[in-house]
């Protein structure tokens, strides 16, 4: 029992010694205090410890006192102070250290042994009780871009908290202590100058308070260099780098050798540079440039002697012009240079004309400025820099303006244009500001002779820069003068011999082409060309602006390239080249060209086109000359075939004006003729003909065609004579004889009829003689009686002969006037005699006449001048019965004749005028008669009258008879 | 001094807005319609409305104190028209005052540059009110030419901390305050317009009838 309470004793003391050791061993850290930077956001923390302690490390805890929440909780290593024995270490907060209240506490450690926890050190907050007004912290902070920062946002007493805005946005906050929320935010790009608001807003969207950060740069600089511009100082200069984005209180701040540079600080101050007193004495030196900002700093140094850094201020001009020379002073705003070796530039400037000038000297400060033009503008300006060492060119003066004064003007450029052996103009061109020195204020023009005494004095026409003139004779040499005058004086003369009237030659100049815009000529020399040659060019198509140009080549040269703003492509010019002799000038050449041909914009003229032959000739004028603008080079003709026109032919030599156009058929044709230049056709002529046939040929043509048709028609005639028979048959077959039945005229002409006898020799038959090899038929009369027909047998027949009238019928002209009727049988006899191509030979077979006593007796008792009537005793076609009332007895006297010859009459038509007539029409009533054409019915008889004759002879030609 | 010579100061930019000049007597309406509307208000309303919101954009959701910088020494209604003139020339004065003073600070503290358009509408904004404060004056001096005028008080800064954010919200209740005053202002010169020409014909009818006993 004893020993068990021992080693419970024992075990308490060892338990209470142990306690008592480790607190005896590591001593609390004592006189603790906080001191708390706002700006930086730093409490410094020191401490003592004991002096004999081997203690290094220390636990260091800082709490938010209101949450009791760690803000921080590490082991340190701290020495302590040698001399004081304090212990210092300094801790950040990311957290502004207003926000809230917090609570420091410091205990050593030596390994895992730790003492006891200091008594907490309180840093108080802003959101105390006793501080009931909200707001936001930290104010007015100044970051880099980039980082990040917390701001933390008071609540006013009593009320809640709400948001924390930032550029429209909300950020994400946490509670700090009853009355303080904080939030991060990150700043990743500038701000604007006036900085970037965060605002802390209560619950009900009240603001709180603001707080304004601004967010930028370190500053940035670069190339510091120091030099001397009065010799009494120094002036260093830089380079800005990057913008820091931070102005007023936050902007840079520079010192130049730990001295303010009062301009470069001044706000709103971009110039960079900083001025401090120095000497060229103080030999080599350095300078250095400190720049800060609230976000830090730059060091920035140059060594240098300012013996070799000089770099002269703008001196100050003055100048004194004359005509062609002008004297340039300048002074220095700083004495010192007076005795300082200068180089300076003086540039000079005339109508755009750049000309530098470099004089050097002890203390330069005049120069003369030589070969200036008369009555011109310049504009001056000078800089120097030392000529020793020379370092870098001074500051540019001002720039000065003066003007030279005049002189007399140059000599006049001037040529003579011959327009005729007598007459021409003085030519010469304007005088050019560089020429003319001042103000021209006009020219005088003189045409002298041997002949003459005093010159003859020309008026020039106003700003045409020409005179015409007139010879009197061309007797000597005439020299025309020309000069010019300013305020300064008069020109020298400038002279010319009169030359000869040569014409221009026209279209027989050779052709010279254009290059780049101008003629390249070249000549041979001429030993003539004592002062050179002359190259004159005028327009000699182009119209208006045509004045003659001229250009002088120097003695020597035999080229020369004409260039002339006034070329104007498809214009010609004529070019001439003289040889410039003590005398007139001579012509050495003359040619014509285009500078640029282009296509014509004129056609050809008169263009036309006549028939030769079946040929066609298309022939034209030339093109205008306004209208070439080329030398033509030919012409192509082309035919249009309906829808265009094609090629006919490219005549290539222009002086070919005329086309030929073969192998062409009558129709009409349109032609096209274009001429063309190297650039191209211009516009085209047309020309329409109709290619028709010559007339001679026409008649030539009829004729052949007649001939053609005669001679088809005899040939048509000869084959049907030859087969008349055949056609005969085929086409008039032969009328069948007529079967009468017993004729009995009383059957047939009861009433109608005259009691008709048949004539004795009334009956006829159609013979063949088989003799005649034609097969011509011949009408045979047959007589009953045998006598008879021995005594008429045997004769021809014959038309004339009495015997045969009543065997013959014979077409007879019907529907004559009645008052001829007295002489129908004088017509009808002698129709029987002069037409007997229109006889009809019949054979009337059974047709019986009424007697042959009374056919004797026609002829016995027919007076002499009725033989003819009685000899047509035949058939004959019937008269007109109407007889005339003034010839009764004529009528009477044929009534009885034909009663008493009775012979047969085709009936052609009557009256019932009275039944004597009636009796008489009876006559000629159609008996049967073998013929078709004489048995037309009767009322078509007039109508076939006229086709009579033509049948008939028809018919008389396939009867073979004349 | 006369109405041609109040015009004659008038500024280039305004001299379309010319009043009758026919009359003798300056109109207050011409003064206000010459100064305020076309020009003056147009001005400060963009400056606070436009241009520093433009600016500053959390003074779109800034509900500010209505606690007026410049306050009256007694209701405006109630005093007689020569005093509410005075009055606003004074509260004018002491707006134009707290212009100035803020044109400074910001220009000190956001490097404000005078030819940006913010610099050249606070310019063009201190130029006008002068100018109104000066023709304010002339129109004191015309109706009674023995009237003193009550000098400016000494303005109270505004500024409770010196802080960028404070300077901020400072600034807009300046123009707030100058934007009350011109609406005063203008308020004021109407009614006094209004008033002067009831009170005219009576005038003329009382000088008739003096006339009319004095031919008696």
């Amino acid at each position: 029992m004893r020993f068990l309470l021992l080693c419970a004793l024992l075990l308490g003391l060892g338990a209470k010694n142990g306690d008592g050791q480790r607190g005896s061993q590591l001593p609390v850290p004592q006189k603790v205090t906080v001191n708390a930077d706002l700006a930086s956001q730093t409490l410094s923390i020191t401490w003592e410890n004991d002096f004999h302690s081997t203690v290094q490390l220390y636990d260091i805890k800082v709490l938010r006192t209101e949450l009791m929440e760690v803000a921080y909780n590490e082991t340190v290593e701290v020495r302590p102070d040698p001399t004081l024995g304090v212990h210092r270490w300094n801790w950040t907060s990311d957290t502004p250290l207003q926000c809230t209240s917090l609570s420091v506490q410091i205990r050593s450690r030596l390994g895992n042994q730790t003492s006891e926890w200091s008594p907490p050190e309180i840093i108080r907050g802003m959101d105390i009780p006793d501080k009931t007004k909200g707001q936001m912290l930290p104010q007015d902070k100044v970051v880099a871009v980039g980082t990040s920062m917390v701001f933390c946002c008071i609540v006013d007493e009593g009320k809640k908290f709400g948001a924390i805005k930032s550029n429209w946005s909300e950020l994400a906050s946490t509670m700090l202590s009853r009355r303080t929320y904080a939030t991060v935010r990150i700043n990743d790009s500038p701000s604007e100058s006036s900085g970037t608001n965060v605002i802390c807003f209560d619950d009900e969207k009240s603001m709180i308070d603001g707080a304004v950060v601004f967010v930028g740069y370190p500053p940035d600089i670069r190339d510091l260099v120091c030099e001397t511009r009065d010799l009494v100082s120094v002036e260093c200069h830089w380079v800005q780098g990057r913008d820091t984005h931070l102005v007023g209180p936050r902007r840079m701040f520079f010192k130049l050798n730990e001295r303010d540079c009062l301009d470069a600080n001044k706000p709103g101050v971009v110039e960079q540079k900083c001025q401090l007193n120095g000497t060229l004495d103080q030999g080599e030196t350095k300078w250095t440039l400190r720049a800060r900002n609230p976000l830090g700093h730059v060091e920035l140094t140059d060594t240098a002697d300012l013996k070799n850094r000089i770099r002269p201020l703008a001196p100050e001009l003055s100048v004194e012009p004359e005509a062609r020379k002008a004297s340039l002073r300048w002074q220095w705003t700083a004495p010192w240079y007076n005795t300082l070796p200068l180089v300076c530039e003086v540039q000079l400037v005339c109508g755009g004309q750049l000309r530098t000038l470099n004089y050097t000297g002890k203390g330069l400060a005049q120069v003369l400025l030589e070969g200036l033009q008369p009555y011109e503008k310049y504009r001056v300006k000078v800089r120097c820099g030392a000529q020793q060492n020379f370092w870098k060119w001074g500051s540019w003066s001002s720039e000065l303006r003066f003007s030279t004064k005049e002189d007399r003007p140059d000599p006049v450029d001037m040529w003579v244009y011959m327009t005729s052996e007598l007459t021409g103009y003085i030519l010469w061109k304007p005088l050019s500001k560089s020429q003319s020195h001042g103000l021209i204020q006009g020219y005088r023009v003189t045409l002298s002779s041997l002949t003459e005494e005093h010159p003859q004095e020309l008026l020039p026409m106003g700003l045409e820069y020409s005179v015409p003139f007139s010879l009197d004779s061309l007797v000597g040499d005439h020299v025309a003068t020309v000069t010019a005058r300013n305020a300064a004086g008069v020109s020298p003369d400038a002279t010319i011999t009169i030359p000869r009237f040569q014409p221009d030659g026209g279209e027989a100049l050779p052709g010279i082409f254009g290059t780049g815009g101008g003629f390249k000529l070249s000549w041979s020399p001429s030993n003539n060309a004592s002062c050179g040659y002359v190259v004159t060019w005028n327009c000699t198509s182009g119209g208006q602006n045509c004045r003659l140009d001229w250009v002088k080549v120097p003695e020597g040269n035999t080229s020369a390239t004409i260039e002339s703003g006034s070329f104007k492509a498809g214009v010609r010019y004529n070019v001439s080249i003289y040889a410039c002799t003590p005398g007139a000038p001579e012509l050495l050449a003359r040619s014509q060209g285009y500078v640029q041909e282009l296509a014509p914009t004129a056609t050809v003229t008169n263009l036309k086109a006549d028939q030769r032959g079946s040929d066609i000739l298309l022939y034209w004028d030339s093109v205008p000359l306004e209208g070439q603008r080329g030398i033509i080079r030919g012409y192509t003709v082309c035919l249009y075939n309906g829808s265009h026109f094609n090629l006919l032919d490219n005549i290539t030599d222009p002086s070919i004006k005329n086309l030929t156009v073969t192998k062409l058929s009558y129709d009409t044709y349109k032609f096209l003729v274009k001429p063309y230049t190297s650039a191209g056709a211009g516009p085209g002529f047309t020309v329409s003909i109709r290619l028709e046939p010559v007339a001679d040929m026409l008649i030539m043509e009829i004729l052949i065609a007649l001939g053609t048709v005669t001679a088809l028609f005899i040939v048509v005639t000869i084959v049907c004579y030859r087969k008349r028979e055949w056609v005969k048959r085929t086409f008039y077959p032969d009328i069948p004889e007529p079967k009468l039945p017993e004729w009995s005229p009383t059957q047939v002409f009861v009433s109608r009829t005259l009691d008709m006898k048949p004539c004795p020799s009334s009956s006829v038959r159609i013979v063949e003689n088989p003799g005649r090899k034609l097969g011509k038929e011949e009408l045979e009369v047959v007589l009953e009686d045998p006598e008879e027909a021995e005594s008429l047998g045997n004769e021809p027949a014959d038309t004339d002969s009495d015997e045969l009238a009543s065997l013959q019928y014979y077409n007879q002209v019907v529907g004559e006037p009645s008052g001829q009727a007295a002489h129908a049988s004088e017509s009808a006899s002698s129709s029987s005699s002069s037409m007997g191509s229109t006889r009809t030979d019949i054979t009337y077979t059974g047709i019986q006449t009424s007697s042959v006593a009374d056919t004797s007796s026609c002829s016995s008792t027919a007076a002499p001048n009725q033989t003819v009537i009685q000899l047509s005793g035949g058939y004959q076609p019937q008269m007109n019965p109407v007889t005339s009332p003034t010839q009764p007895q004529d009528s009477s006297s044929d009534v009885a004749l034909l009663e008493a010859c009775r012979g047969y009459q085709p009936q052609a038509s009557w009256r019932l005028d009275s039944t004597e007539e009636a009796g008489l029409d009876s006559l000629g009533s159609p008996t049967s008669v073998n013929s078709s054409q004489f048995l037309l019915p009767e009322s078509s008889q007039e109508e076939e009258r006229g086709h009579a004759s033509s049948t008939t002879w028809f018919r008389t030609l396939l009867s073979g008879k004349p | 001094m006369t109405h041609k010579k109040l015009m004659s100061s008038l500024t280039p930019s305004c001299r379309h807005h010319r009043v009758n000049t026919e009359s003798h007597i300056p109109r207050f309406s011409d003064f206000f319609f010459f100064f305020f509307k076309p020009c003056l208000h147009h001005i400060f309303y963009r400056v606070v409305s436009c241009s520093q919101k433009e600016r500053e954009t959390f003074l779109c959701e800034v509900t500010m104190s209505k606690e007026r910088i410049v306050a009256p020494s007694a209701s405006l209604g109630r005093l007689p028209a020569d005093e509410q003139l005075r009055h606003l020339h004074s509260a004018l004065q002491q707006c134009l005052g707290l212009l100035e003073d803020v044109i400074r600070r910001e220009k000190e503290e956001f490097g404000t540059d005078g030819s940006s358009e913010y610099g050249r509408m606070q310019n063009t904004v201190k130029d006008r009110l002068g100018h109104l404060l000066g023709s304010t004056k002339l129109l004191l001096v015309a109706g009674d030419a023995t009237a003193t005028l009550t000098p400016a008080p000494e303005v109270t800064d505004g500024l409770e901390k010196g802080s960028s954010f404070g300077l901020k919200l400072w600034t807009y209740r300046v123009l707030q305050e100058l934007i009350h005053w011109t609406l005063s202002a203008s308020q004021t010169l109407h009614s006094l317009q209004s008033q002067r020409e009831k009170e005219a014909p009576k005038a003329a009818r009382r000088g008739r009838r003096g006339k009319g006993r004095m031919r008696k």
